[in-house]
């Protein structure tokens, strides 16, 4: 086991708890989260190989994964106010009207 | 793990660090209150920052802190407090399909080892990490000169999109 595996192998837990997060939890701000941390575990996996062929292509593509997630973020929070302006909720199994 | 190879100094970094990143991970799955879990993610986020220092990424991990715990975060509390009222008990969330997830997570993870497993992790290049801003910044402008433009078109949209979704006038 040498640090490139364990690199690995916390990237994989990330993206898996943040996958089940975006699974179970019901409310959106938490789904959020779980999007949060599948981009973090993908940018680790980015930054593991990068480190281990000692090149910075990797750093460089995990540069634009922080941009994109910033992006989201602010996105879907801009979402989330108009959500809870017309449904007074923020939590995804109340969303089930089409109309008003 | 082999016990006659006494493990360095930035492994034990490395696994302290790592340890902490994937306890905070666990308690944003566990935790039911919003609040906790956006705090759980600053721990999240400065621990991996930490693993981005042990990975010769220095540059990466000063972003990493800036932006997520900077922005992101602030950004998600703003979403707490703006939706959420603590007197009705509806900061904490609901959690369901508990049984279906695990059948996802499960599979995907054991498929995930058995990819590490097959790697070929041992070879490593010593690399030298000076000039590290300097060569990023150089390659921003050259090599990844399209990605990066489309990068900056894409921070200007997101900025009016949100400034106008989020605008007070558009209850049709």
């Amino acid at each position: 086991m040498d640090i490139t595996t364990y690199g690995l192998y916390l990237a994989a837990i990330l993206f898996c708890i943040g996958l089940y997060v975006m699974i179970t939890k019901k409310n959106l701000i938490f789904v959020l989260i779980g999007v949060e941390l599948v981009l973090n575990g993908a940018m680790l996996n980015l930054i593991v190989f990068s480190s281990q062929h000692g090149s910075i292509q990797g750093q460089i593509a995990g540069v634009f994964i922080v941009v994109i997630a910033a992006c989201e973020a602010a996105v879907a929070l801009a979402i989330l106010l108009n959500i809870y302006k017309r449904y007074k909720s923020s939590d995804l199994p109340d969303l089930n009207r089409l109309g008003r | 793990m082999e016990s006659a190879d006494p493990m360095t100094a930035s492994e034990i970094l490395f696994l302290i660090f790592g340890g902490f990143t994937s306890l905070s991970a666990v308690g944003i799955a566990l935790t039911k209150n919003v609040v906790h879990a956006a705090l759980f993610l600053v721990g999240v986020i400065l621990s991996l920052a930490c693993v981005f220092v042990l990975l010769n990424a220095e540059f990466l991990a000063i972003v990493h802190v800036l932006v997520y715990a900077g922005g992101v975060v602030v950004l998600l509390a703003f979403g707490i407090m703006l939706t959420k009222r603590p007197s009705d008990g509806s900061l904490l969330s609901g959690q369901g399909m508990m049984i279906p997830a695990l059948l996802v997570i499960l599979p995907l993870s054991y498929l995930l080892h058995l990819t590490i497993q097959s790697l070929d992790t041992a070879s490593r290049v010593a690399e030298s990490s000076e000039q590290q801003v300097r060569a990023i910044g150089v390659s921003f402008m050259t090599q990844h000169l399209l990605a990066f433009e489309l990068i900056a078109f894409l921070l200007l949209v997101v900025l009016v999109g949100a400034a106008y979704l989020a605008k007070k006038s558009n209850e049709a």
